[in-house]
């Protein structure tokens, strides 16, 4: 039984459950990879192939300019060596999210006792907060899935761990600090306001030791500062801004209208003006985006609107975790240390780029308050358990047995739910078909002139490149795209593929033409070939061929 | 010192009446169709001794078939004998009710807290944040029986603990008696105050342990009280069609299909798994914490009726001070802090049972807990051993920008509150009625989109109800088309004729038969209700 006792074996204990809770059937859970997913694949095959991305762009550092998104680049070049090992293939382009994942699992345990080093609980804290990241429903669902979120959440992690580590050690080890947070900065776009604001915040309850130790402070901002140099190129360019301006709340005219109508309702006068200013408007918008994200029916009851982020009936966190994150918050705010204040402006900080935006809550933008959370239910875990030792017997018991039936059973719906009920559900939302149809039309390819391939389920061509064997170059040389005013990138032909809204075309007279396209896009006369089903039995692909 | 604490809590409760009194009767700018009806009900009942169907001194108000708690038609007897059957007048029964909270509010905190150094801060911060309080200067200034049953739980509340302190058993039979008026006042108490009840016996039960027999006459007596409403039919009615459970269908269709899944797959275990029950449990717990929305709390409330345009129903400025002041009392292990967390914790039962969660007046009961947090962090910053700058750095801080979100609320509430929600308030019912208040000859046609447009024209022509019941009353409300003099509710089409006035607030599909004659347009413009005559 000693082993059972053994530090050791617990942490491994909980890191083997992380890992298996994020790569067990993960080619299959959830159905199939949607569009960022495949167009990162597809980008990081390119670069191992050619050294140039999808756009013919070599070793993109700011950016991949992708379907004119412009995706963060640290997740791209991460799939490198596994789509080198695996091929294109699902397992491949989820690896390093599912991989990263599992090691933010590990790493938060000892993320936890370097902030509670003092606490002669530290062990207990380090053992439970990993092991609540380890089943959390918020992030098994986002290391399942090629999410650039969850790779920089994991640089986050290590660049704190690193940080506390270098001061308790005075070391140089800051320096791997710093790289770790750029490396969050350039992995996900959230983290390129949270991961400056984090860092001052942290160098600023720091000082007293910065100040005695001015070299190493030079030297990290320097180095921070060489990194961050391709990015602040970049920024100059009109296209940085594109993607922000798209999504923040900051254009929303229905504000301004607001203001001028409440300004108009008291004549216009000059208080009013400074009362009803769009710009205190904006800010109390700003204050609900930010509120949103502590909405507790998001937190524990339906997570994320997005069914790609969440199973519409389980919430981000357990609802159990509620009163272990109320006693923890209790614990915290008592003991007043550096550790706490540490973790409380980690948590105050982390929905501060995701409530700019739009879409409210947001489950990937604010995969940065990953560990807090879980670090705060577990301090009011041990909070919790020291309040039972003055229970008696039956009392400590009862409440044990019911909390323990509780876990278990909200523990074990949740993977039931998500391993067995969610690709049937949803296959639709993870574009489920696309591979089943380009293998299908990659078969038949020879046979026909062109193939008109549907556009109604939005982006195909990056299926056809990811799925079919065309190499970059087929693509760079022998294709059509055309960029829309929004700076997005309407690839039209790739091959013998045209991507239509209508299938039929004046120009396929005298041609053999394969369709691919939803059942009611097929022309009439077209002869059914195959005929490919989500999950839940609709049917998402019909291919047929003109005679 | 003492003298001047007491002029200062003197100012803040004649400031927190003046909120609730100023422009009662136009701000907001009309009455809806539950204030229509209560108001008539009232006038009925002082002239006639029964309601509109006829009913003598009725224990339930049926009203539209909501049946309506009593107490609050029966305490606008008075008012409406002596101002007449006004907006103010049917307003007047929550406006004072509401200022006289602001009273038994701070002997309530006062007594509560009568072992703790700082009793005083914050009895008197309480009552000034609950004084400018936006949630019950909202509830206070409108017709509704929750804040009559908020100021009987306050004061049973305050007898109650005053009777631990005095030993005088009367107090506790006069809570009862407090408690049990809350009731018939509002359906939320229903739940609330015998649970409230249990919570303060619980706080005192070294107390009651030597006085079993006192327990036992208080329990009987509540009892007693509550047996008039428990035996009627239809008091309850409303209440089970509030709740969510009436929409099983919606809320069971994602686990039914799982089930089906699971039974393809023979899989029995699982199908035990995906329990209906747990359905509802996890319905009531989504819908108990919603009300802890910071959201809702702060910047968006719930329905338009129920706050200002554009704020919560709590000032943002205080969340810091709230989660302190949580903090504190269990920090501090302040006496009887027990009472108030479970106050707190139980307040948003009741409307968590409920459709529609959070709400704004459901939770009602929730004050004066969230002002008293409010006040605990505020007084025990004070009291903290931190920097003793910072602390005033802070306290300014905090005094700037709160003053600031008062006078941003009451602009809101009082400027912008009849310009925005006119809707809301069904604006221009009343100004159609009185439009053609002396149309005796030609008949008047209500379209149904005039939602309950029969109460606000026996209000707005203050009919007499004896006539009214002689003509069968609400009774008549069944009928596809009935009539009030003169006046024609439901459908009635074939009994139109030419020159008779029809009123509405959509434009008519046949609208050539139709010409428009006077146009009310709410107060931001955009079009009310027009009266039309038909040609």
């Amino acid at each position: 039984m000693s082993v059972i006792k053994n530090e050791i074996f617990q942490v491994l204990f909980i890191f083997i459950l992380a890992v298996f809770l994020r790569f067990w059937n993960l080619e299959n859970i959830p159905p199939s990879m949607y569009w960022d997913e495949v167009s990162q694949g597809y980008n990081s095959y390119s670069v191992l192939k050619t050294g140039y991305d999808e756009h013919h762009e070599f070793l993109p550092l700011a950016k991949f300019n992708a379907f004119g998104d412009y995706k963060a680049p640290v997740y791209i070049y991460l799939d490198v060596p596994f789509i080198a090992l695996f091929g294109k293939s699902t397992l491949a382009v989820r690896f390093p999210s599912a991989l990263l994942g599992s090691l933010t699992v590990l790493l938060t345990y000892f993320l936890a006792k370097e902030l509670f080093l003092e606490n002669k609980h530290k062990k207990y804290i380090g053992l439970f907060a990993s092991f609540l990241l380890a089943i959390s429903p918020w992030h098994i669902q986002l290391s399942r899935v090629a999410y650039e979120a969850n790779v920089a959440t994991f640089f986050t992690v290590l660049g704190v761990f690193l940080f506390l580590y270098s001061i308790r050690k005075k070391s140089y080890i800051l320096l791997l600090s710093i790289m770790s947070f750029v490396l969050a900065f350039y992995a996900f776009n959230a983290h390129r306001v949270f991961v400056p604001l984090f860092l001052i915040f942290l160098f600023a309850i720091n000082y007293k030791y910065f100040l005695q130790n001015k070299k190493v402070l030079i030297l990290s901002t320097l180095v921070g500062i060489i990194m961050l140099l391709p990015f602040v190129f970049y920024l100059q360019t009109p296209e940085s801004k594109l993607r922000f301006n798209e999504v923040n709340i900051f254009t929303d005219v229905d504000v301004v209208k607001k203001s001028n109508q409440w300004t108009a309702e008291d004549d216009n006068s000059l208080v009013s003006k400074v009362v009803h200013n769009r710009r205190v408007l904006f800010g109390l918008l700003y204050v609900k985006h930010y509120f949103d994200f502590f909405n507790p029916n998001y937190l524990f009851f339906q997570g994320d609107g997005n069914p790609r982020f969440s199973l519409q009936d389980t919430g981000e966190l357990y609802l159990w975790e509620l009163p272990l994150l109320l006693f923890g918050i209790y614990a915290l705010f008592k003991s007043r240390t550096k550790s706490v204040l540490i973790i409380l402006g980690w948590f105050l900080l982390a929905p501060v780029a995701g409530a700019t935006a739009r879409e409210t809550p947001h489950a990937l933008r604010s995969e940065t308050f990953i560990p807090t959370y879980q670090l705060i239910a577990a301090v009011g875990a041990i909070q919790l358990g020291s309040l039972m030792k003055h229970f008696n017997t039956s009392l400590k018991y009862g409440a044990a047995v019911i909390g323990g039936i509780w876990i278990t059973f909200s523990v074990y719906i949740f993977l039931h739910d998500y391993f067995v009920h969610y690709a049937t559900t949803f296959s639709y939302e993870w574009q489920y078909g696309y591979k089943q149809a380009v293998m299908k039309t990659e078969k038949l390819k020879d046979t026909y002139d062109t193939i008109a391939f549907t556009e109604s389920y939005g982006r195909p061509y990056i299926y056809v490149l990811f799925y079919g064997d065309t190499n970059p170059s087929l693509y760079w040389d022998n294709s059509k795209v055309i960029r829309d005013p929004f700076g997005f990138y309407n690839v039209e032909r790739v091959g013998k593929y045209e991507f239509r809204k209508d299938l039929l075309s004046p120009n396929d007279k005298g041609k053999k033409v394969l369709y691919v396209g939803r059942e009611n896009e097929i022309p009439e006369g077209a002869k059914i070939l195959d005929t490919i089903y989500f999950l839940d039995g609709g049917k998402a692909f019909v291919i047929a061929g003109s005679e | 010192m003492k003298k001047y604490s007491f002029a200062l809590l003197g100012l803040v409760i004649f400031l927190g009446t003046m909120l609730r009194f100023y422009m009662l009767g136009s701000i907001p700018n009309s009455l809806d169709w539950d204030e229509v009806s209560l108001g008539y009900n009232a006038y009925s009942i002082l002239e006639t001794g029964k309601d509109e169907y006829g009913q003598l001194l009725p224990l339930s108000i049926r009203s539209f078939g909501d049946y309506k708690p009593p107490l609050y038609v029966y305490l606008d007897v008075l008012p409406i004998k002596l101002f007449g059957l006004t907006p103010f007048a049917v307003r007047f029964p929550s406006a004072l009710l509401g200022s006289l909270s602001i009273i038994f509010v701070f002997l309530l905190v006062y007594e509560l807290f009568r072992k703790e150094k700082y009793r005083w801060h914050l009895a008197f911060f309480t009552t000034l944040f609950f004084s400018f309080s936006p949630w019950s200067i909202q509830f206070s200034r409108i017709a509704f029986e929750a804040n009559v049953g908020l100021f009987f739980v306050i004061l049973g509340a305050w007898i109650f603990i005053k009777g631990l302190h005095t030993h005088r058993n009367i107090f506790f039979f006069l809570s009862v008696l407090s408690f049990a008026l809350s009731i018939y006042s509002y359906h939320s108490e229903k739940l609330f105050s015998p649970l409230l009840l249990l919570g303060l016996v619980i706080s005192a039960k070294d107390f009651f342990l030597k006085r079993k027999l006192l327990l036992v006459g208080i329990f009987t007596f509540f009892l007693l009280l509550n047996v008039p409403w428990l035996t009627m039919q239809g008091a309850t009615q409303r209440g089970q069609g509030v709740l969510f459970t009436s929409q099983q269908l919606q809320l069971l269709q994602t686990v039914n299909k799982q089930i089906e899944e699971d039974q393809v797959h023979n899989d029995s275990l699982n199908t035990l798994v995906h329990n209906r029950r747990l359905v509802f449990i996890n319905t009531f717990a989504k819908s108990y914490l919603s009300h802890f929305d910071p959201n809702f709390l702060f910047i968006t409330g719930d329905n338009a009726r129920h706050h200002a345009p554009g704020v919560g129903v709590l000032y943002l400025t205080c969340f810091p001070l709230i989660i302190v002041g949580m903090f504190f009392l269990i920090r501090k292990r302040v006496s009887n802090a027990f009472v108030v967390f479970y106050w707190f914790l139980i307040a948003p039962i009741a409307s968590a049972l409920a459709i529609d969660a959070p709400s704004a007046v459901r939770s009602l009961v929730f004050l004066p807990i969230w002002h008293l947090f409010e006040a605990a962090g505020l007084t025990y910053l004070f009291a903290s051993n931190l920097n003793r700058r910072i602390v005033r750095f802070g306290f300014y801080l905090f005094l700037f920008l709160f003053v600031g979100n008062v006078f941003y609320f009451l602009h809101q509430y009082f400027v912008h509150t009849n310009t925005d929600n006119g809707q809301y308030w069904q604006y221009g019912y009343k100004e159609a009625i009185s439009e053609l208040q002396n149309e005796k000859d030609k008949k008047i046609f209500f379209a149904n989109d005039i939602e309950q447009g029969y109460a606000f024209y026996l209000f707005y022509n203050t009919y007499d109800p004896s006539v009214y019941i002689k003509e069968g009353g609400s009774e008549r409300r069944k009928d596809p088309c009935f009539s009030i003099a003169n006046a024609y509710f439901g459908e009635c089409r074939e009994k139109m004729e030419k020159k008779d006035y029809y009123i509405t607030g959509k434009t008519p599909s046949d609208s050539d038969r139709y010409k428009e004659i006077k146009n009310f347009n709410y107060l931001n413009g955009e079009k009310a209700i027009t009266i039309y005559t038909i040609q």
